[in-house]
């Protein structure tokens, strides 16, 4: 099924809620980009260039320990998911 | 006798010119307290209307700026426009006590009116454009309107309708019309009268209720299919406001006073249903969000 465009920032919101969601599930402090990819339903080209854009943003902390790649995230992600909420929740009452 | 509702709102009533000069004449000359219990309730109301516009535009402004979605810049600023135009319905309150300052009063109204119309369109605007490109910005529409009509290509060949020109024009014309009725009444009489205000106000008010017939529809449509009743507090504003510009229309007709009590109450009901549905919606998306965290 073919599946409906997303907006850049709903893109950014679904990235940082599988990344908050792993981590609070797991009880980790980091996320491995495979269940983030697996999550959010991204390529993994299009998904590391969105980390490059969160990573500046200040959103997330991008690691690499040996072999392994860990995503955890910053406050200012888990603000940019509370505003996200928001912004939905007053379109959505508003019918727009 | 002297009606009190027609002094709040001289240009309202259906009695002609020398009538409403008459008014002013028994203003001035035999009332002293009762404008000053007017201008009084009229502030009262005025700084109601405008505090409630700001809280409703300030949350929408602030969405806006947070998602950078072009469509929902019309209803902060169709708010603020409200706002603005409320500021200029007490002004014209005010100068229509001391009949010297007729031409002022008139002026204000003028101002109110054409504020206000140019206030409901842009709000309008935003349901207009809400489906028109998925999240796009009102300027990202322009550049297709622009192929519409200036490729001939476009003419000769293409499969675009009229219908779409004038889906890509409608937002231009629903923000011109209340501007073009308002100037369009100063060519026609350069010195405003209350006939000539009259008149506007019955244009314009009848403009208000359209575009707010079509806020409502297109605002109840998403909601009704999502099921909630509880997120219909802000077409229920809506209708509020619809409501207030009819019972506007009938105190045109008939001058009746309970119309014109009615369209105040109405109207800071339905501003305060409005800011109370967005506390509820982000009251209940955080308690949600709680729930969810637990």
């Amino acid at each position: 099924m073919r599946q409906e465009k997303r907006h850049k920032l709903q893109l950014f919101y679904e990235i940082l809620i599988a990344i908050e969601g792993y981590m609070s599930n797991n009880d980790v402090t980091a996320a491995k980009p495979t269940h983030i990819q697996h999550t959010s339903r991204l390529s993994y080209d299009k998904m590391m260039n969105h980390f490059n854009e969160l990573e500046k943003k200040g959103m997330i902390i991008y690691r690499r320990n040996n072999t392994d790649v860990l995503i955890s995230i910053t406050n200012k992600g888990k603000q940019f998911i509370k505003q996200y909420n928001e912004l939905m929740i007053l379109i959505e009452s508003a019918g727009l | 006798m002297t009606d009190p509702f027609t002094l709040l709102h001289p240009s309202y009533a259906t009695t002609a010119t020398t009538a409403t000069i008459a008014i002013h004449h028994g203003t001035y000359g035999v009332v002293t307290a009762l404008p000053t219990s007017l201008s009084l309730f009229s502030l009262v109301v005025t700084v109601a209307s405008i505090f409630l516009c700001s809280v409703i535009a300030m949350y929408f402004y602030r969405s806006y700026r947070f998602s950078g979605f072009g469509y929902l810049l019309g209803l902060p600023t169709g708010f603020a426009i409200l706002a603005a135009s409320f500021v200029f319905e007490h002004l014209s309150v005010i100068y229509s006590y001391p009949y010297a300052n007729e031409s002022l009063e008139n002026l204000f109204f003028w101002i109110q009116l054409a504020l206000q119309s140019e206030g409901f369109a842009f709000i309008a605007l935003s349901y207009m454009l809400k489906n028109r490109a998925n999240f796009t910005t009102i300027n990202g529409l322009l550049p297709d309107t622009y192929k519409v009509f200036f490729s001939p290509h476009n003419w000769i060949y293409s499969s675009i309708k009229i219908r779409e020109i004038i889906v890509g024009v409608l937002p231009m014309i629903l923000i011109s019309i209340p501007l073009m009725i308002t100037i369009s009444a100063l060519f026609v009489q350069p010195i405003l009268n209350d006939t000539e205000l009259k008149d506007m106000s019955l244009y314009t008010t009848l403009f208000d209720i359209v575009v707010l017939g079509y806020i409502f529809v297109k605002c109840l449509k998403p909601l009704v299919k999502v099921a909630n009743i509880k997120l219909l507090y802000i077409p229920a504003s809506f209708a509020l406001l619809w409501l207030e510009q009819y019972s506007l229309i009938i105190n045109y007709f008939d001058n009746n006073q309970f119309a014109f009590i009615g369209s105040i109450i109405v109207r800071l009901a339905g501003l305060g249903l409005f800011v109370y549905a967005i506390y509820y919606a982000l009251s209940s998306g955080r308690s949600r969000e709680m729930e969810i965290e637990t």
